[in-house]
C-alpha cells in the first residue's frame, strides 16, 4: 500500500503511466521477444488511432455528464458512404467531408434529442446505433465495400516521418483538443454544463447548444476515425466498430471521466486508450482468444470506477 | 412521568455540531411546539426521534424505557410518525396507495384486498375531515390535499406521536384551519403532536407548549400562560439585533434601476410592481410560498412571464433567458446554493469565472489563465475567502459560508448593476452572515442596486433601506425602512386577511 | 357507481392503450389485404415463435424501467443460458436440475448487477452493459464460436411436445404474462416497485427495503432471460453465442412502445408491455412477410424506441400545459 503510495505522482495521468512501465516491462521480461517483436507492438497499436479519436468524443460526452453509445455504429456507416462515394468515383476530398459531416450531424441529431426533447443519454444513442447499424446492412448486405482509389487508400496508409498517418492524425487531434479543452471557452462550457447544468443555465451558460456541440463532437470523432479506418484497411464494411462504444467509455473513465459529468482529461483517456490495448494484448499472449476484447473493457471500466470509489472512500476517512 | 422523553441528545455532520445536549419532556395529549431559526436544529431532532438520523449520544426514552430507533419502520414500531416538510408523496401513485404503501391491506390469499384498501382510505380521509378521493392520483392534488394524505398515513399506522414538521408553509388558510382542527381533535383523542413551525402567531395560537432552539441549543420550554410573543422572540435570538447590521444608506438619489410594471405568472404570483433603485438595499420580505423566488426568476429570465412590462434603467426589456439577463448587468445570486449556485466538484477559480466567462477570453474566445487568476485572487483577497490558498480547492471542501462567499464571487465577477440575492445568508455561520451584509451595503454605497429577498425578518429590517411585502404572490405594500417593526412587516403581509375580517 | 367506476378508469388508462390497440389492427388489416398468407395459422405460428423470446424478457425488464433502471445484460443471459444449459445436459445431468442451475446461475449475475450499481453508484446501463460484454467473452470462449449441437434425444424431443396444441415456449409465456399481469396489478411487492420509481426518498421514509428490491427487479430480470435461454434451446435443440443477439434493444423497445417510461421510473403497466410485444411482434412478421430486407428491422427498432420516447415525453408536456 505504501509503495503504491510513493509510486503514484498524485495525479492520474502519473499513475496511469507507471502502470502501463510496469505492465510493458514485466511482459518484455515474461514472453521476451513474443511481446516486443515488431509485429506485437504494431498489433497492440494497431486500433489506437480508431479507438483514441472514439475516446476523446466521448470524453466530452461523459463530461457533460452523458453517454454515447451509437459511435461504434456512426464509424460504421460513416465509412460506408464514404468508401461508396469513393467506390462511385466522388473525389476524395469531397467523400472525406461527406462522411466526416455526416458523422457530424448524426451527433448533433444525439444531442438534440438529449438537450431539446429531454431524452435520456443512453435511449436516444442505442436508438441511434440501432438505425445506423441497420442502413450500413441495408446499403451492403454485408458486404465489403472494396474498389477504392489510391488517393483515398493513401489517406491512412502513408507515413510521416515513419510512424502512419493515422496514428499522427489522432494523437494531433488528441493534443489539439486536450489544449482547446482548457481554455477554449465553448468546450470549457462543457465541464460547468456537466458539472451543474442548472447552475450554468443561472449562469448564462448555454447548456442546450453546449450540450448539441458535445455530440456533435463524438459524431465528429467517429466520423474521422471512419475515414482513416476504411482508408487504412482498403474497404467499408457494415461490421466495423462493433462495441467500439464500450473500449471508449472504458478508456475514458479509467483517464478519470466521472460518468456522472464534470470532469474528464484528454490526457488521462488517451493513456487509457494505451492501457486498455496493452491489457487486451497482455491476455491474448497467455490466452491466444481475441474473444474477451470488450468483456475487458468493461472489466476494466468497472474496476476504474470501484477504484474511484475506494479512493473517495478512503479520502473521506 | 412524561410520555417522551428526549434526554441529551448531540448530533454532528462531519464538523458542523447541530444539536448540543438537548433534553426535552413531552406529554401525550398535548400540542407541544419546536420553535427556532432556520438552521436551529428542530428538523434534525425530529428527524432522530423518527428513526431517520442516528444521535451521536444521549437516548430516546418512551415510557421510560429507553427506545432504540434505527429506521423510520422501528420508530412507528414505538408509535411514532412524522409528517415530513418534503412530502413524501410519489406522484404516480393514487391518494389511497400512497396512505398504504408498505402497509396495504391484503386478503387471505396474500393478493392486495383493493376494496378494503380504497374503504380503509376513504375512511382515513373522512376521519380527519379532508375531501380526497381515494383513487386520485397524488401528483394531481393540490399541496394540501397531498398533506392530508401524508397525515392520514402517519394516522393509519395508530401513533400515539405525530411529528409534524413546518405543515403550513405551502398551505392556504383555509387548510391551515382544517389542519388545526384536526390537530385539536387528535389532542383530545390523548396523542403528542409535535409541531414544528417558525410561524409564532401559529404557535401561540395552538400549542399547549412551547421549546425553543437556538443553534443547537434548547433554550427553554414556556408553559402556555407563559408563552408571550415578546419572550419567545428573546429565547429564539438572544443576541441584540443592531449591532450586527451595517448602517443604512447615507445618500439616495432614488435613481430607479429597475422597474416592474403588474407583472404576473399563473399559479405563482400576480399583478406585481416596484422599482428597484442604484445605490439601495431594497429588501423583499416574504414568506415560503409568498412569490418572491418566482418573481425574481421571472424577471432574469429563467422563467416566463405571463404578463407585464419590466424596464431596464427606463428601456423596456423581457429576458428569455438568464444570459441575457446577465449580459444586461442583471445578476440573480440563488437561494439554492447546491443546486443553482454552484459547481461543488469545480474549484474555485472556475466557479468565480463561471459568469464572466466571456470577459476572461482573449483572441476571440479563448480564456487567459492569468486574467482568470488574478480575477480569483482578488475576490478571494476582497471577499476574506479562506483559506486564501483555496484558488484551486474544489468547491466542496470549503465551508458553507466560504463557499456562499464563492457564489458571491461568481456574481461579483460578472460586474453587475443590478443584484438580485436570494436569501444571501441562508446556511452561514454567524460571522459570515454579519460580513455578507457588510458586503452588500458597500455594494450599494459603490452605486448597485441590491433586491435582497428574505423571509427572515431581523435580517430584512437590518439591512434594507425600503421593504417590499409580498404574501401569496401579491405586493401588498413598499415600505421605508424608518422606524420599521417586525410588526409593522407582518400587519402588512397580512393586510387583505385583517380587511377582511 | 360501479358502472360509472368502469368507465373512469378505462378513461384514464387509456390512450395508449388504444392507440396501440389501432396501430395493430391497421397493420393486421394492411398486412391481410397485402397478403392472403398473413392472417393464416402458420404464420401466426410464426410470429409468435419468432418473437417469443423477447417477449418473456419484457415482463421482467417492464419491472426493471418501472423501478427507474435498465438491464442490458438479458442479452449476454440468454444465450449464456441456453449454451451451459446444453453442456450441462451433455454431461448427462437431467433436465430438471440443469434448469435449476441455469436459472440460479442467473439469479446469482442479477444478485451481482444490482451489487455493482449500488457499491459503484454507477447508472444501471453502464453497469449492465459492462456485465453483458463480460458475459458474451464467456460465452464465445466456451464454445468457441461455434452452435453447441447434439443434445440427448430426450431433450430434443421437448421440442415436438405440444400441449393443447402449443409448444412447450408458448405454455411457459403464456403463464408468466398472466402472473405478471395478475401480480403487477395485486401483489404488495410489485406495487412497491412502482412506488420506489415514483419517489424512492417517499419509499425508503416509508419503510420499503428499497436496496432488496432493486436487486429482486434484477434478479427476476436475469432470471426471464435465463428462461428465454432455456426455451430457445427447447425450441432449437441446441445452443450459440448467437442466440438473443440485439435482443435487449427489441426488448427494451417493447417496453417502450408499450408506454412504459424510459424517462422517468414508476409509470408504465405489464399490460401495455403486452400489447407492444404483440405490435413489435406484428410489425417483424410484416417485413418477413412484405420481402423487405430484415436488415431494416434494426432500423427501424432503432426508430421505435426514439419515437416511442418522444411521444410519451411530447403527451407528458402536453398533459403539463394543459393542466
Amino acid at each position: 500500500m505504501k509503495k503504491g503510495k510513493k509510486l503514484s505522482v498524485g495525479n492520474r495521468e502519473g499513475t496511469l503511466l507507471i502502470t502501463i512501465l510496469v505492465i510493458f516491462v514485466l511482459m518484455c521480461l515474461v514472453k521476451g521477444r513474443l511481446f516486443y517483436a515488431r509485429s506485437n507492438i504494431e498489433a497492440i497499436f494497431s486500433n489506437l488511432a480508431y479507438d483514441l479519436l472514439l475516446a476523446c468524443g466521448m470524453t466530452f460526452v461523459i463530461i457533460l455528464g452523458g453517454v454515447d453509445l451509437s459511435v461504434g455504429a456512426v464509424l460504421a456507416l460513416t465509412g460506408i458512404i464514404c468508401t461508396l462515394m469513393v467506390q462511385q468515383g466522388v473525389s476524395t476530398a469531397a467523400a472525406v467531408l461527406a462522411g466526416i459531416a455526416f458523422g457530424t450531424a448524426v451527433g448533433m441529431f444525439n444531442g438534440i434529442l438529449v438537450a431539446k426533447a429531454n431524452v435520456a443519454p443512453f435511449v436516444a444513442t442505442l436508438g441511434s446505433q440501432s438505425i445506423c447499424r441497420g442502413i450500413c446492412y441495408v446499403l451492403t448486405s454485408g458486404y465489403f465495400v472494396a474498389g477504392l482509389s489510391d488517393e483515398y487508400i493513401a489517406i491512412g496508409r502513408g507515413t510521416f516521418l515513419g510512424i502512419p498517418n493515422r496514428i499522427c492524425i489522432s494523437v494531433l487531434i488528441m493534443f489539439v483538443l486536450a489544449l482547446l479543452s482548457r481554455s477554449f471557452r465553448p468546450l470549457k462550457n462543457m465541464f460547468y454544463v456537466g458539472g451543474n447544468s442548472n447552475a450554468a443555465f443561472i449562469s448564462g451558460i448555454p447548456s442546450g447548444l453546449t450540450t448539441i456541440l458535445g455530440y456533435g463532437i463524438s459524431g465528429l470523432m467517429a466520423g474521422i476515425a471512419a475515414v482513416l479506418m476504411t482508408s487504412s484497411l482498403g474497404m467499408g464494411h457494415a461490421g466495423y466498430g462493433i462495441s467500439f462504444e464500450m473500449k471508449a467509455i472504458s478508456a475514458a473513465v479509467i483517464g478519470g471521466a466521472n460518468m456522472h459529468g464534470g470532469s474528464g482529461s484528454f490526457l488521462g483517456t488517451a493513456l487509457g486508450v494505451i492501457l486498455v490495448a496493452l491489457v487486451n494484448n497482455v491476455f491474448i499472449m497467455f490466452n491466444g482468444s481475441p474473444n474477451w476484447s470488450s468483456a475487458i473493457s468493461g472489466i476494466m471500466l468497472l474496476l476504474a470506477v470501484g477504484f474511484d470509489v475506494v479512493r473517495s472512500r478512503a479520502k473521506a476517512g | 412521568m412524561s410520555y417522551l422523553k428526549v434526554d441529551h441528545i448531540t448530533k454532528s455532520f462531519g464538523n458542523n455540531k447541530v444539536l448540543t445536549d438537548i433534553s426535552i419532556d413531552f406529554e401525550k395529549g398535548e400540542i407541544h411546539s419546536l420553535i427556532g431559526e432556520n438552521g436551529a436544529g428542530k428538523s434534525t431532532l425530529m428527524k432522530i426521534i423518527g428513526g431517520i438520523y442516528q444521535a451521536d449520544s444521549g437516548q430516546i426514552l418512551i415510557d421510560g424505557k429507553p427506545a432504540n430507533m434505527r429506521d423510520p419502520v422501528e420508530a412507528y414500531g414505538h408509535g411514532i410518525g412524522i409528517v415530513h416538510q418534503e412530502l413524501s408523496i410519489a406522484g404516480n401513485m393514487t391518494a389511497a396507495q400512497n396512505v398504504f404503501v408498505n402497509n396495504e391491506p391484503v386478503k387471505k390469499c396474500g393478493f392486495i384486498d383493493w376494496n378494503r384498501l380504497y374503504a380503509d382510505a376513504a375512511a382515513e380521509f373522512e376521519k380527519i375531515g379532508a375531501n380526497i378521493d381515494p383513487k386520485a392520483i397524488a401528483g394531481t392534488l393540490s399541496v394540501g390535499m397531498q398533506q392530508m394524505i401524508e397525515i392520514s398515513k402517519v394516522l393509519s399506522k395508530d401513533v400515539n406521536v405525530l411529528i409534524l414538521d413546518e405543515p403550513t408553509s405551502a398551505l392556504s388558510d383555509n387548510e391551515i384551519e382544517n389542519l388545526f382542527r384536526i390537530l385539536l381533535e387528535l389532542k383530545e383523542r390523548g396523542k403528542l403532536i409535535i409541531f414544528i413551525s417558525h410561524k409564532l402567531n401559529e404557535i401561540t395560537r395552538i400549542s399547549d407548549r412551547v421549546s425553543v432552539l437556538r443553534d443547537g441549543v434548547c433554550t427553554g420550554t414556556l408553559d402556555r400562560e407563559d408563552m408571550e410573543v415578546q419572550t419567545i422572540i428573546r429565547m429564539m435570538v438572544g443576541r441584540s439585533i443592531d449591532a450586527l447590521y451595517p448602517p443604512k444608506a447615507k445618500r439616495r438619489d432614488n435613481k430607479k434601476a429597475l422597474t416592474i410594471e403588474h407583472i404576473s405568472r399563473k399559479g405563482k404570483f400576480s399583478d406585481v410592481s416596484f422599482d428597484i433603485r442604484y445605490g439601495e438595499i431594497t429588501g423583499m420580505f416574504g414568506l415560503v410560498g409568498a412569490g418572491r423566488t418566482e418573481c425574481a426568476f421571472s424577471v432574469f429570465g429563467a422563467d416566463k412571464m405571463d404578463e407585464g412590462q419590466v424596464y431596464l434603467d427606463g428601456k423596456q426589456v423581457r429576458f428569455k433567458n438568464p444570459a441575457q439577463a446577465i449580459r444586461e448587468g442583471l445578476c440573480y445570486l440563488s437561494e439554492d446554493r447546491k443546486a443553482l449556485g454552484l459547481f461543488v466538484d469545480m474549484t474555485v477559480k472556475e466557479n468565480t469565472v463561471a459568469a464572466c466567462l466571456k470577459s476572461m477570453c482573449r483572441y476571440g474566445e479563448f480564456l487567459d489563465e492569468n486574467r482568470i487568476r488574478e480575477n480569483t485572487e482578488n475576490y478571494i483577497k476582497e471577499l476574506d475567502i479562506h483559506p486564501e490558498d483555496c484558488r484551486n480547492y474544489k468547491v466542496r471542501n470549503l465551508s458553507g459560508g466560504n463557499q456562499q462567499k464563492v457564489l458571491f464571487a461568481k456574481w461579483l465577477a460578472a460586474k453587475p448593476k443590478i443584484l438580485i440575492v436570494d436569501e444571501p445568508a441562508r446556511g452561514v455561520d454567524v460571522g459570515a452572515k454579519t460580513m455578507i451584509h457588510h458586503i452588500l451595503r458597500q455594494l450599494a454605497d459603490t452605486g448597485m442596486a441590491v433586491w435582497m429577498i428574505s423571509s427572515e425578518l431581523p435580517e430584512i429590517l437590518g439591512v434594507s433601506d425600503r421593504v417590499i411585502v409580498m404574501h401569496e404572490g401579491h405586493c401588498r405594500g413598499i415600505l421605508e425602512n424608518v422606524g420599521l417593526t417586525e410588526e409593522d412587516i407582518m400587519r402588512t403581509a397580512f393586510r387583505e386577511e385583517v380587511r377582511h375580517e | 357507481m360501479n358502472k360509472r367506476k368502469g368507465i373512469l378508469s378505462f378513461g384514464r388508462i387509456n390512450f395508449h392503450y388504444l392507440v396501440l390497440i389501432v396501430m395493430i389492427f391497421i397493420v393486421t388489416a394492411a398486412m391481410t389485404v397485402y397478403s392472403p398468407y398473413f392472417l393464416t395459422v402458420n404464420n401466426l405460428q410464426v410470429l409468435i415463435d419468432t418473437f417469443i423470446m423477447e417477449a418473456v424478457m419484457a415482463l421482467g425488464m417492464t419491472m426493471v424501467i418501472i423501478s427507474g433502471g435498465i438491464d442490458l445484460t438479458v442479452a449476454g443471459i440468454l444465450p449464456f443460458s441456453s449454451i451451459i444449459l446444453a453442456l450441462l445436459l451433455m454431461r448427462e445431468v437431467p433436465f430438471g436440475i440443469a434448469a435449476v442451475l441455469v436459472l440460479l446461475a442467473a439469479a446469482a449475475i442479477g444478485c451481482l448487477t444490482n451489487l455493482l450499481r449500488r457499491s459503484l453508484n454507477l447508472h444501471p446501463m453502464v453497469v449492465t452493459m459492462a456485465i453483458a460484454a463480460v458475459i458474451k467473452g464467456v460465452d464465445l470462449t466456451i464454445t468457441g464460436g461455434s452452435a453447441v449441437s447434439g443434445l440427448p434425444e430426450s431433450f430434443t424431443r421437448l421440442g415436438a411436445v405440444r400441449i393443447l396444441g402449443m409448444p412447450v415456449s408458448w405454455i411457459v409465456y403464456i403463464i408468466l404474462a398472466a402472473v405478471f399481469l395478475y401480480f403487477s396489478k395485486n401483489n404488495r411487492w410489485f406495487l412497491q416497485v412502482f412506488f420506489v420509481g415514483g419517489n424512492e426518498d417517499a419509499a425508503k421514509l416509508s419503510g420499503i427495503k428499497v436496496e432488496a428490491l432493486y436487486r429482486n427487479v434484477y434478479v427476476i430480470s436475469a432470471v426471464l432471460a435465463a428462461v428465454a435461454g432455456i426455451l430457445t434451446a427447447i425450441t432449437y435443440s441446441s445452443a450459440s453465442y448467437s442466440y438473443g443477439t440485439n435482443a435487449d434493444l427489441r426488448v427494451i423497445t417493447t417496453v417502450a412502445i408499450g408506454g412504459t417510461s424510459l424517462t422517468h421510473g414508476g409509470s408504465g403497466s405489464i399490460a401495455g408491455t403486452l400489447l407492444g410485444t404483440l405490435f413489435m411482434a406484428i410489425i417483424y412478421n410484416a417485413f418477413v412477410m412484405s420481402g423487405i430486407s430484415t436488415y431494416y428491422q434494426d432500423v427501424v427498432t432503432g426508430v421505435f424506441l426514439i419515437a416511442a420516447v418522444l411521444l410519451s415525453e411530447g403527451i407528458k408536456v402536453l398533459k403539463e400545459r394543459k393542466s
